[in-house]
């Protein structure tokens, strides 16, 4: 035991980048998100889940128990999501039985569902976040996208009483062909409410691997129009324009690289909504059901950054790897081999680098794109 | 004056808030306020150490800084001054209480 004058050092602290820096290292398993069911009250025209949504959700019992196993292993964060967990009717009580076990809890919703007396609860034992997806600025456009009437007025509604509510809510948007057009007045809708607004142009094929919702996406030429009129992105381009590549070098020298860029399998993993434990949502394939052999399968889980990318990663040697979204898991899922890529996208990726080096004006690289 | 010794004029019982819970995170003793709103987008926790979390266990349990000290000093390895001890437990009390994390019940 430590000698008594220690008390001194129990002052009040941050949540700070020591604590995340240290538990990166030591791979502490800090953040999970649990998708609580697969059904959804939506029924979306690009939703990945659109064929699961009749499929069987986990019991509340087999919930608590991953909630359980998640405390036991030091898990701070904790993220549920769907489908639709407004579709639960046991949804709160899974909340507050998260909240009360100490977790830091937030939670994805189309923020149809809820009720008064849940937003009674929130206030009592308030989320980190509520996430909410918004599928156009008018209920025409909510009505294409998920099939349900008058469905944006109950959403902004709910909004506004999440934020009357004093709650902590951010606004966000899956951009499809019938969105685009709507991303400034989803943005000054967000901005009316003093919240947060992001918005994204990944659409997955479903995870039956049915590449239908695909038909739905909006053009390379389309994303990169807005790309470069959104702050976030801009930034993140011109980050990106900043890298050496060493790892291209570094592959094209002979000495081996990573396969993966991300911290897959470093702090985070994703329980899907069968109780498979997985290394991230799109990492479904490397799933495995969670029972009391946690261990096992996050020791699996650390392989991820030691694999490196193949002599044939066409990925490890391209200088645009950091201005395209390629990420090998999704790869995966929808072709089983890691290291494939949708070479359509690639010549795309060099106009983007070229842009974000100053070497070619948006004017020039949107012309470009229109001639590939 | 001492919290334990104002609870005791007092005749209260310094008592745990029902909505701060102890988590230990790699190593690391935490407590974390559930009813936290977030609205500054920080999230705050509170470390503390083994001392700290030994007091925080024996709240409930003694309810006061005296009793506490006297525990605290039966597992303390070598001579320690069971006064500098209660000191340092009530020191370590009144940031609760001032955090309303423990509060005066009857």
């Amino acid at each position: 035991m430590n000698d008594c004058t220690d008390i001194d050092k129990m002052n009040i602290i941050k949540f700070d980048q020591y604590k995340v820096d240290l538990w990166e290292k030591v791979r502490q398993p800090l953040s999970a998100t649990i998708e609580l069911t697969p059904r959804c009250n939506f029924n979306c025209v690009h939703c990945y889940m659109q064929n699961c949504h009749q499929k069987p959700e986990m019991s509340y019992e087999e919930l608590i128990h991953i909630i359980d196993v998640c405390y036991e292993k030091g898990v701070l964060f904790l993220t549920f999501t769907g489908g639709e967990v407004f579709t639960r009717n046991d949804f709160v009580d899974i909340y507050l039985y998260a909240k009360k076990k100490g977790f830091v809890v937030g939670f994805f919703t189309n923020a149809y569902r809820i009720k008064d007396e849940y937003i009674e609860v929130f206030k009592e034992y308030p989320p980190l976040l509520i996430d909410i997806s918004l599928y156009g600025a008018n209920n025409e456009t909510y009505f294409k996208v998920t099939g349900v009437k008058g469905a944006f007025d109950i959403v902004v509604d709910n909004c506004n009483k999440l934020i009357n509510a004093g709650l902590r809510i951010a606004l966000k948007s899956p951009i499809i062909t019938y969105t685009l057009m709507e991303i400034s007045c989803m943005r000054e809708l967000a901005h009316s409410m003093k919240v947060d607004f992001r918005f994204s142009f990944d659409i997955s094929p479903t995870l039956e691997n049915d590449r239908g919702p695909e038909q739905y996406e909006v053009s390379v030429k389309d994303m990169f129009k807005y790309e470069i009129q959104d702050p976030i992105r801009i930034k993140e381009g011109k980050k990106a324009a900043t890298i050496e590549n060493g790892y291209a070098q570094d592959f094209i020298d002979g000495i081996p690289t990573p396969l993966f860029l991300c911290k897959v399998g470093k702090n985070e993993f994703f329980i899907d909504y069968e109780g498979n434990m997985c290394p991230c949502a799109s990492y479904r394939t490397k799933g495995e059901k969670l029972t009391n052999n946690f261990d096992e399968i996050w020791e699996k889980f650390a392989t991820l950054q030691k694999v490196k990318a193949s002599l044939n990663n066409k990925c490890a040697k391209c200088d645009c790897r950091y201005f395209c979204k390629v990420c090998p898991a999704e790869m995966e899922s929808i072709t089983g081999n890691p290291e494939a890529i949708p070479e359509s996208l690639c010549k795309f990726s060099k106009i983007r680098k070229s842009y974000f080096k100053d070497l070619l004006s948006a004017d020039e690289a949107i012309t470009k794109m229109e001639h590939e | 004056m001492h919290l334990y010794l104002i609870a005791k004029k007092e005749k209260v019982m310094i008592v745990k808030n029902k909505n701060i819970i102890l988590r230990k995170i790699y190593k690391s003793y935490f407590l974390i306020d559930i009813t936290e709103n977030y609205l500054n987008d920080e999230c705050s926790l509170i470390e503390i150490n083994d001392i700290g979390k030994f007091i925080w266990e024996e709240i409930d349990a003694n309810g006061a800084s005296g009793q506490i000290a006297r525990k605290l000093k039966k597992v303390t390895v070598g001579a320690v001054d069971v006064f500098q001890i209660e000191s340092d437990v009530d020191a370590f009390l009144q940031m609760l209480y001032k955090l309303k994390f423990v509060r005066m019940a009857k």
